[in-house]
């Protein structure tokens, strides 16, 4: 604290507690954690694939501004909601064979 | 995911962290409805049986369920997930108030005046908020990073949005809706001058309330001393006069007999045992004479059947609630005798989103919080 209002201020990343372990070998929690980052960024890069082409559909030409500029409209973000939703669960697919026929 | 509704401190989202924190709230959107369900038929299909076998009998509580769970291979993988995501909440909603900061001290230092702000930079934060970062929070909700900082109240009013995948609402303040709504049907005829909410943060449940009835004084505390500069100037950017200042709701400055109303919106299970029973004791101290104390907070583990059991303390075990753990088997009924109420003046009762005004996604899947009452 108490740093200049001038100086770049740098937010902590990491909650203060011990980290759960989940798996017999902890490298396996790690990857988890590689994963699920490297699947929320190609999400990312696939939405803003999807703003360009819906910039370049408009307007034939864009710039780096008119990306950040631009909030998709109703339409777009229920194909965008549903194209995540796919994703997820293409991605996602847990092997459960166990869990077939469960009367519970 | 549905936009919050804006207000002057909320902070501003660029292109990919908004996609970005889309996808964190799909992705626990996807692990609620399609991973997390598979613990069920793992258990019954595959854990079970294997414990049946093993010892002739069948689990006979959480605890026992939690031994043999946590080494399937299914549930380490949901869970591994769940505490990413939970992870990636916060990460994902930093960016933006990190690049905003000076921008956002700088505007909750020049808000309206409705309502007020008092400080306590000597108030001592108690352990139970001190041992570990509350929901993986970094920096938990009483951490400084700047001069006149707002950092955790900023990134507590988009974290909790996504934490609960929308289920606060657009506004944030589903818990302040939900007991409004709750009290104005249990107690029709109440008449309130003076309303304290304890453990506020960001206040999204209190200046939900003084928003609908601005005729009342509303008071708020925290602990935490940039989620009150956050939560004050956010309720003056919505209109909301609530007074905030920084106290321990254990041990508070308020005069005895003096509000009509002490709620509190899922504050107890943050705190210890010793401190649930202080909460309840300075409750019953500052309400005047007829005033009622109301605090909501997460289910107990009463009745609940083991794997139920043991699931819902997920929670406890991985996202820094350990407290919570003392909650689940506290006998509140008794904690509020001790603080003084009368028998026949203790209340426990429930209350869920049918009392919401907004439709949220889970505005009908039946989930009530318990509400514990006490009449003075």
């Amino acid at each position: 604290m108490s740093k200049t209002t001038d100086a770049p201020i740098t937010l902590p990343r990491t909650a203060k507690g011990k980290r759960s372990v989940f798996f017999d070998d902890p490298a396996i929690d790690q990857m988890m954690t590689f994963i699920v980052e490297l699947s929320a960024e190609v999400s990312v890069v696939y939405d803003r694939l999807d703003t360009v082409e819906h910039l370049l559909d408009e307007k034939g030409t864009i710039s780096r501004d008119d990306i950040e500029a631009f909030r998709p409209n109703e339409e777009i973000e229920t194909a965008r909601n549903a194209r995540r939703e796919a994703y997820l669960k293409r991605v996602f697919r847990m092997h459960q064979e166990h869990a077939k026929d469960n009367d519970n | 995911m549905i936009p919050l509704d804006q207000h002057t401190m909320l902070a501003q989202t660029n292109h990919d962290e908004e996609s970005r924190q889309d996808f964190v709230n799909d992705f626990r959107v996807h692990l609620a409805s399609q991973v997390f369900p598979g613990n069920f038929p793992t258990y019954f299909n595959r854990v079970l049986p294997q414990f049946v076998k093993n010892k002739g009998r069948e689990p006979t509580d959480r605890h026992e369920v939690r031994k043999v769970m946590t080494k399937d291979p299914y549930y380490q993988m949901w869970s591994a997930m769940q505490r990413s995501s939970q992870e990636m909440i916060w990460d994902s909603v930093v960016d933006s108030v990190e690049r905003q900061l000076p921008e956002l001290n700088a505007k909750a230092k020049q808000s309206g005046n409705k309502g007020s702000l008092i400080l306590d930079p000597d108030l001592e934060i108690p352990k139970y908020h001190t041992a570990a970062d509350i929901h993986l929070q970094p920096g938990a909700y009483h951490s400084d990073q700047s001069d006149d900082d707002v950092a955790a109240g900023a990134v507590y009013d988009r974290g909790t949005y996504i934490y609960s995948m929308g289920g606060l609402g657009t506004g944030n303040n589903g818990l302040g809706q939900i007991t409004q709504g709750f009290f104005k049907n249990e107690f029709p005829d109440k008449e309130l001058e003076r309303v304290l909410d304890m453990g506020c943060t960001i206040g999204g449940s209190v200046v939900y309330w003084a928003q609908q009835m601005p005729d009342v004084e509303f008071h708020a505390i925290d602990v935490g001393a940039p989620v009150l500069r956050y939560g004050h100037a956010r309720a003056e950017s919505l209109g909301g006069a609530v007074h905030f200042s920084q106290q321990n709701a254990e041990c508070t400055n308020f005069e005895d007999n003096s509000f009509d109303l002490v709620t509190s919106h899922i504050l107890l299970h943050e705190t210890s045992r010793t401190a649930i029973q202080n909460v309840f004791n300075e409750s019953y101290r500052i309400l005047k004479p007829g005033g009622i104390m109301m605090h909501l907070d997460l289910p107990q583990a009463h009745g609940t059947p083991p794997l139920e059991g043991f699931l819902f303390e997920w929670e406890i075990y991985n996202n820094n609630e350990h407290f919570y753990a003392q909650l689940r088997d506290m006998d509140l009924v008794e904690v509020c005798r001790k603080a003084g109420f009368k028998e026949e003046n203790i209340h426990p009762k429930s209350a869920g989103s049918i009392w919401m005004d907004d439709k949220t996604p889970y505005a009908d899947d039946g989930f009530e919080f318990p509400i514990i009452i006490g009449i003075k």
